[in-house]
């Protein structure tokens, strides 16, 4: 795969995980335990999608198999 | 038994000194260093990130850590401090305007150094968590400001030597001008944005703290050498860069500890409003290196956000100095920031 395009899927990956955090630091705004809650642990868990694609985008940037 | 933070009647001394009775040395601190819980436990921590060396050396110390507490102190030797302790300061406040009328400042050896109970400081624990994380508890005293008697606290450090972090102060009551570099808000956007053009892979995350802003660069890893070139750059406290680039200088078991590198106060100052550090905003590329962008979550902006932010992850009084810095923002900026915090 093309570098531009891992670099995209990380960047739409990271973007997902930071739209996920801040809407949970959101919902504890208005005071919506239980939806903040779900939605850090969804975040969580697209922080490790990242991480993924993350780190197919850097091997391919530096070469590395 | 009375051990209070104020110095003792002459007999009273004269009496502890003579009985020879002794405390557990946690209760003498408890006089002068108000008790807390830790954000950080380095232990678990060591569990996950760290190597058999460096887990050896964090268990060793958090056996010592606990077991200081308990040792005996001799109350006679801790009232001893406490006398030479105010005298010191009587001494100095008598002897100071002379002194300074002839140009000489000092600080009396008698205030700053009586310690033969161990009373006037609690020792820092130093932790190696890993290569990449190092963890200090570090007492620090009321300090300016600060009402008579208060006590002061132990203060809990990470030291992350791959990840930058830039503090500013702006100007105010707690800084020496030489550290103020920066008026406000604006011109630390201005730094970081002309920083994130020249280095396109920085992703920088930005918080307001009570004495300026502080931000990490989770974008790429770099050591203080690296980053040296960066602090003059970005107009960073100079004390900051000065410290960052210090180290404790010891090995035990050829584990480093507190090397060079960008350490960050993640508990509160003693004796003030203190929400230590606020999230407001991010800069650059949305590639940031998932390591530093885990260590600083987890060991920086989580632990804060427990203790300091309530719930919500917004301190008020972050909100409050937030809106003041406002106007000098970028128009972007200013929109970004009402939005994120319904200003």
């Amino acid at each position: 795969m093309p570098l531009a395009q891992l670099k995209l899927l990380a960047e739409q990956a990271f973007d997902l995980h930071d739209h996920l955090y801040n809407a949970s630091m959101t919902a504890a705004i208005r005071g919506d335990r239980s939806t903040s809650d779900r939605l850090h642990f969804v975040a969580k868990k697209a922080l490790s999608r990242y991480e993924r694609r993350y780190h197919a985008y850097s091997r391919a940037k530096t070469g590395s198999s | 038994m009375r051990i209070a933070g104020q110095r003792p009647g002459v007999l009273e001394l004269l009496k502890h000194l003579v009985d020879g009775t002794e405390l557990p040395q946690r209760e003498i601190w408890e006089t002068f260093a108000q008790p807390r819980n830790y954000l950080i436990d380095p232990v678990a921590l060591s569990q996950r990130y760290g190597n058999p060396a460096s887990q050896r050396v964090v268990a060793n110390t958090a056996d010592w850590e606990a077991g200081r507490g308990e040792q005996m102190v001799d109350v006679g030797a801790a009232f001893l401090d406490l006398y030479l302790r105010d005298l010191g300061a009587a001494l100095d406040a008598r002897i100071d305007p002379v002194l300074a009328r002839l140009g000489i400042t000092h600080q009396s050896d008698l205030a700053s150094k009586a310690n033969l109970s161990g009373l006037r400081k609690i020792p820092t624990a130093y932790y190696p968590i890993s290569d990449d994380i190092h963890y200090k508890r570090q007492y620090k005293p009321a300090g300016m400001g600060a009402n008579q008697g208060e006590r002061g606290t132990v203060v809990e450090f990470i030291n992350l030597p791959n990840t930058p972090m830039m503090d500013w102060d702006t100007p105010g009551p707690y800084h020496a001008d030489r550290n103020a570099t920066v008026r406000h808000l604006g011109d630390v956007e201005e730094l970081i944005e002309n920083y994130t053009a020249n280095n396109p892979d920085s992703h920088i995350q930005l918080y307001q703290t009570p004495g300026g802003f502080r931000a990490w660069d989770v974008g790429q890893r770099m050591n203080v050498s690296d980053f040296k070139p960066h602090f003059e750059e970005l107009k960073v406290d100079p004390d900051y860069a000065l410290i960052s680039q210090t180290g404790l200088g010891r090995t035990v078991n050829g584990v480093d500890i507190d090397p060079p590198g960008f350490r960050s106060r993640i508990s509160h100052k003693p004796a003030r409003t203190d929400w230590v550090a606020q999230p407001i905003a991010t800069f650059g590329a949305r590639t940031p290196d998932p390591t530093s962008y885990r260590l600083v979550q987890e060991l920086h902006d989580e632990p804060i956000r427990r203790a300091y932010l309530t719930q919500s992850g917004v301190s008020p009084a972050a909100i409050a100095a937030l809106k003041e810095h406002l106007p000098t923002a970028s128009q972007s900026l200013q929109q970004q920031l009402i939005s994120r915090f319904a200003l």
